[in-house]
């Protein structure tokens, strides 16, 4: 991220503290979105992933005299809204030890005829059987992988078992790696 | 089982750099059989490709959903959802985030919200400084300097500047001290402390590193193992290792010039083994290089980068020692052949 771009953000964070709507706006304008689609990595659900962005604006808009944001303040909304989406998946008490059905991601992909697989195309497989992971496999690797957790820190947020995150993400590659495969033979 | 340590292996790689126990690990699973090494490229394809974000591209009624919240921001009757955000390193001070959390509670009864933060701000707090994939610079209050490289953590104390100078750090730092005779600066990498008075060195302390490392750019710095109190200390070119294994604090002999590469983008081999040189660059682009002919590590080999990419870097080697340059994996390379009498 460039230095001029953080130099704005602390810019409108020092506005914001001061209580300018304008600078909120600006602020919320700019990161909603971006925001909205890191939620949607973990979850599948754009309500929920609108509910938990508006939530950390909120926070931000009520504990702004009291903010201190030392780093960026883009890092800032991200780490929020993903422990946000934590509490939240905390909250529904999913049981990461029970097995679940897969979508069926796979099927969809073998209607693209292909004889042979590379560079753009891989990537679309990929895609599509990333999305298509089950819920809690989907939510383990997002952590793992798109937030860098490390397994112990992802066990500690979900309250689960460093155990089940092995087991989740070792059927999350699982399942991608049959997609593809599938695919290859097709 | 295994299978899940080496995917938990490879996760990790994608983010940090290895240990090398982790890397002997992979090394032989590979090795075991065709099958493993299969299973390991086959993850490590999958990885790479994943998207960062959602590949359908999802719209937001950014301007509703701004409404809303401007709606609501107003009431105060909502400050109930504040059960906010374990401390991250970014907004600092778990003793100042928990003492939050109670007094957040209280204005709920209260309703005197804003009031009470603006006490609250007052207080004294722990900052907290902290990089993800990029290095960032950081200015302290004392008008040090600071560039943490990338997936680190600086601590400050609740009273740095006031009283005493005192930070932490976890992962990896260069410091650019602000001279002041009255109140040394120190570092503390776990069980080894870094006394300063004004100069410009660097400190590496990975949880994955075997030891804890300092090299002196500048100036004069005093480490200590605060538990076996021994002492070294360092002038400029200087570095000490401390091995985490034996707790043993030493001068470092061998030349450092690269420890700060990751800052400087250079890259600098003054008539070092070809084996430094390797460990070098392995560090410096967190790769790994394996050479075939191994009695070619011991051969002298010069050459300078600036802001080298890892091909620029291997292919002057295999220039200059005649090998042949197999890229294994993402951050794989290995060296076949080669000339060095």
């Amino acid at each position: 991220m460039p230095d001029e771009e953080k130099q704005v953000d602390h810019q409108l964070m020092l506005q914001i503290k001061a209580g300018e709507e304008s600078a909120y706006n600006a602020l919320f304008r700019k990161y909603y979105s971006y925001l909205c689609t890191v939620v949607l990595r973990m979850t599948h659900s754009k309500e929920q992933a609108e509910d938990v962005v508006q939530e950390v604006f909120l926070e931000l808009w009520r504990k702004r005299e009291a903010m201190e944001i030392k780093n960026a303040v883009k890092s800032y909304l991200h780490r929020s809204v993903v422990n946000k989406t934590l509490n939240k998946i905390r909250d529904k008490k999913l049981d990461f030890d029970q097995d679940e059905e897969k979508l069926d991601s796979v099927a969809t992909m073998q209607s693209s005829p292909l004889q042979k697989m590379q560079g753009e195309e891989l990537e679309k497989v990929i895609k599509i059987a990333y999305e298509g992971l089950p819920e809690k496999c989907r939510i383990v690797f997002s952590m793992v992988k798109h937030e860098a957790m490390s397994y112990k820190e992802t066990a500690e947020k979900l309250e689960i078992s460093v155990k089940t995150v092995e087991n989740q993400m070792s059927k999350a590659l699982r399942i991608m790696r049959e997609g593809i495969n599938k695919y290859k033979k097709h | 089982m295994t299978e899940n340590k080496i995917i938990e292996i490879l996760m990790k790689e994608a983010h940090t750099e290895l240990s090398l126990e982790e890397r002997r690990l992979l090394d032989q699973f590979r090795a075991d059989s065709s099958e493993n090494a299969a299973f390991i490229d086959d993850n490590k394809e999958i990885l790479h490709h994943i998207p960062n974000f959602e590949s359908k591209v999802i719209e937001f009624d950014v301007e509703q959903a701004l409404s809303k919240v401007n709606k609501l921001k107003g009431t105060s009757a909502k400050v109930v959802t504040m059960h906010t955000a374990k401390p991250t390193a970014q907004i600092a001070a778990k003793k100042k985030t928990n003492y939050f959390t109670w007094i957040a509670a209280a204005a709920v009864i209260l309703g005197l919200s804003t009031l009470v933060y603006t006490f609250i701000g007052n207080r004294p707090n722990q900052i907290v400084y902290s990089t993800g994939a990029d290095a960032e610079t950081f200015q302290l209050s004392d008008g040090s300097e600071v560039m943490l490289n990338k997936q680190s953590t600086l601590t400050l104390s609740d009273r740095f500047g006031s009283q005493l100078r005192d930070v932490s750090i976890d992962g990896e730092a260069y410091f650019k001290v602000k001279n002041n005779d009255d109140q040394p600066f120190i570092v503390n990498a776990n069980l080894v402390k870094v006394e300063v008075i004004g100069t410009e060195f660097n400190v590496k302390n990975r949880s994955s590193h075997e030891a804890i490392t300092v090299f002196v750019h500048e100036g004069k710095v005093k480490v200590s193992n605060t538990k076996t109190r021994t002492k070294v200390l360092l002038t400029a070119s200087e570095s000490s290792r401390f091995d985490k294994h034996t707790n043993a604090l030493a001068k470092d002999t061998e030349g450092q010039i690269n420890e700060t590469s990751w800052m400087t983008k250079k890259l600098s081999f003054n008539n070092v083994t070809l084996r430094n040189a390797i460990e070098d660059t392995e560090a410096h682009f967190d790769i790994d290089i394996n050479v075939d002919k191994t009695s070619c590590l011991d051969s002298i080999y010069t050459s300078l980068f600036n802001d080298p990419n890892p091909n620029e870097v291997l292919t002057t080697m295999s220039a200059v020692f005649d090998f042949q340059i197999i890229q294994k994996g993402e951050k794989s390379y290995l060296l076949t052949g080669g000339k060095c009498d």
